[in-house]
């Protein structure tokens, strides 16, 4: 682990440091790092505000090349408040991408009569806007018709891409709507929990 | 039949890990491919949040955790995820629940998503593959520790919540092996989880509640006609005060599981010490509920309500955790997949020493709706060879927590201070009979509170 100092060239640190004169304990009011998805080349916003004597830790875990379970490499942001001989400490992981790289957008689901309906909201603060959507499919083996960013795509279950959302930011609303099949509608304990779409991302600053 | 061969009946119940969490490694590293546990790809099981998909992820060294993951009935209910388009619990609500209570940013390493490897939890791996895993045991409620404990106990429970009180025992087991003329002893290793139960207090106070350390003394010296029947042996709590040296080893999070490890080797070798008891033994290695930590297997629909004024009504059993039957009296390498919550265990004392007469309604009609007895897993033929169990050090990387001048915090510490101030005000000769540390405990726990 590297004891990080504050010119440190990729990191940014906005802090500020409450020296809390009647307790006695150290505290975190805040501890943000932010994008959480970056790639090699790219800073990242470190703000805090506590109380007793701050030290930011930063640590990088190579990527995982397991082939059960494939990780991205992974930078360790661990503050460490110290005050009184008392310590505790927050960690933020980041996540670090190639300029291409692919991700899963998954969401579970609500029945809406024979629809299914997967909707929610694909974090900014861990994507921020600059992972940049290049092709859309569908990773539930079914035709999915999805909505983001003001777009509307159907994509097709023999997994063919859709560029509809081409240079649109992953990040923001989803809704991923389906019809039910037959089977489902006759039992309902057939219908999936999730829905899935695979999608391929291209970083850009622009 | 099996039971008949037993002597000697040992419980031991760890707190708050859940089967994947401890012993999915069995499956997942070949060890035993005929347990349900983790398979590959961790991929196939999909934990999602806002938009993001986490799986589980293999723990690379013990260490006590950051903090505690949330394992109250409400945050298990997030956990268990019951979906709103299939009715069913999907079980992938695990990282929700953790970060809307810890207010921690998502990333890959999610602590609740984590699960041990074999050379993290080498005795725990050990017992489960050298004699027989139970790869369906569920806690029998959806939350916390006291309401499971009270049911494991009891056969029933007078709460649904864990929180700053004491709990009714109606039912408990020791008052039903009094009634039944069983011989039983506590062994505990700190103070005893059963102090929150005030009615138990005069036993609690009794020599019938030992200290650990007289485990192995007492298996390989004690006379047949004195030697209990029944052993309950309790760790020592994380939540509960600790003193000096006193190391707590329940494996509650967020403290490492290593200590847990060397408690369960040295039970082990207390109770396998005396090779001629031993062969008429059956230890039950258990875990109250699942603490937070990520399962794959959905509950049975199996419900229950309480016996509070108002009964809280749970749809199903809780989340499943590791079981290990240990005895000469069950096939070795083999994993029973018999349906079983802890009151499987109250319906094995039943059979074996009121026979014919269930333990109560409660764990009668659980036994109707499909609880098996632990006494399914017994088989008709010894095998006495009680193998040693792995002898490596085991390693934690950790540090000295809370000490006693540190006043105890959240609903299980401050629910052993009060019960601890209560006994010492009612029981104040007991009290520094049986835990003269408790005094100086109060005196540095009120000094902390100002």
């Amino acid at each position: 682990m590297i004891k990080i100092k504050y010119t440190f060239f990729s990191v940014v640190v906005l802090f500020t440091i409450i020296t809390g004169t009647f307790s006695c304990k150290p505290l975190v009011h805040l501890y943000t790092v932010q994008p959480m998805t970056i790639t090699a080349d790219d800073s990242v916003f470190v703000s805090w505000s506590v109380r007793g004597k701050a030290t930011l830790l930063t640590h990088t875990i190579p990527a995982s090349v397991d082939p059960d379970n494939p990780q991205p490499e992974t930078r360790e942001y661990t503050l460490v408040v110290a005050k009184k001989g008392k310590e505790i400490k927050r960690t933020v992981i980041v996540d670090v991408r190639d300029l291409h790289s692919a991700d899963d957008i998954v969401f579970t689901t609500l029945r809406k009569g024979d629809t299914l309906l997967a909707e929610g909201e694909k974090d900014i603060k861990k994507w921020g806007n600059h992972f940049l959507l290049q092709s859309v499919m569908t990773g539930s083996d079914r035709d999915l018709a999805v909505s983001h960013a003001g777009k509307m795509a159907t994509l097709n279950a023999d997994g063919s891409p859709s560029m509809v959302f081409n240079g649109v930011p992953n990040s923001g609303k989803w809704e991923i709507r389906c019809l039910l099949t037959a089977a489902e509608k006759q039992d309902s304990s057939r219908i999936p929990g999730k829905l899935r779409i695979h999608t391929i991302l291209l970083y850009s600053k622009q | 039949m099996a039971l008949e061969n037993i002597n000697t009946i040992v419980l031991l119940m760890f707190e708050n890990r859940s089967f994947d969490h401890m012993l999915g490694h069995l499956s997942y590293d070949n060890i035993n491919k005929g347990v349900n546990g983790l398979t590959k790809p961790l991929t196939q099981y999909s934990i999602p949040y806002k938009g993001d998909d986490y799986s589980p992820w293999k723990i690379k060294t013990d260490a006590n955790m950051a903090y505690d993951i949330p394992h109250e009935f409400s945050d298990i209910s997030i956990q268990m995820a019951k979906s709103a388009a299939n009715g069913k619990y999907e079980m992938d609500g695990f990282v929700q629940a953790y970060l809307d209570k810890s207010g921690d940013s998502p990333n890959k390493f999610s602590p609740p998503l984590g699960f041990f490897k074999q050379e993290q939890v080498p005795v725990t791996s050990f017992l489960a593959n050298t004699y027989s895993v139970c790869d369906n045991w569920f806690a029998p409620m959806p939350t916390s520790t006291q309401p499971n404990r009270t049911m494991a106990f009891c056969g029933d429970s007078s709460i649904h919540q864990t929180k700053l009180q004491l709990v009714k025992a109606d039912g408990n087991i020791f008052d039903w092996m009094n009634a039944n003329g069983v011989k039983w002893r506590v062994y505990h290793d700190g103070l005893s989880f059963f102090i929150l139960y005030d009615h138990l207090w005069t036993e609690l106070l009794s020599d019938r509640f030992r200290d650990y350390e007289s485990l192995f003394h007492d298996v390989t010296t004690e006379a047949d006609e004195t030697f209990p029947q029944v052993i309950v042996v309790e760790p020592s709590y994380h939540d509960a005060p600790h003193f000096g040296s006193d190391q707590p080893n329940d494996n509650h999070a967020p403290l490492a599981v290593g200590f847990g490890e060397e408690f369960l080797r040295r039970t082990y070798e207390a109770i396998t010490a005396n090779q001629k008891r031993w062969g008429n033994t059956l230890m039950v290695v258990y875990y109250d509920e699942h603490g937070g930590f990520f399962d794959h297997v959905p509950p049975p629909a199996i419900p229950y309500d309480t016996k509070e004024d108002s009964p809280f009504h749970f749809n199903s059993l809780g989340v499943r955790i590791p079981g290990i039957l240990v005895s000469p009296y069950v096939a070795k390498n083999s994993v029973c997949s018999s349906l079983f919550d802890h009151t499987s265990v109250l319906q094995l004392l039943a059979e074996k020493f009121t026979p014919g007469k269930p333990y109560s309604a409660t764990v009668a009609d659980r036994k109707n709706k499909g609880i098996e007895s632990l006494s399914t897993a017994l088989s008709a033929e010894a095998d006495p060879a009680a193998p040693p169990p792995p002898q490596q050090i085991i390693t934690v990387k950790s540090m000295l927590g809370d000490n006693i001048a540190t006043a105890p915090s959240g609903d299980m510490g401050q629910a052993f201070e009060n019960a601890a101030q209560q006994l010492i005000t009612r029981e104040p000769a007991g009290t520094a009979d049986k835990y003269p540390e408790l005094f100086q405990w109060k005196n540095s726990v009120d000094k902390s509170r100002g």
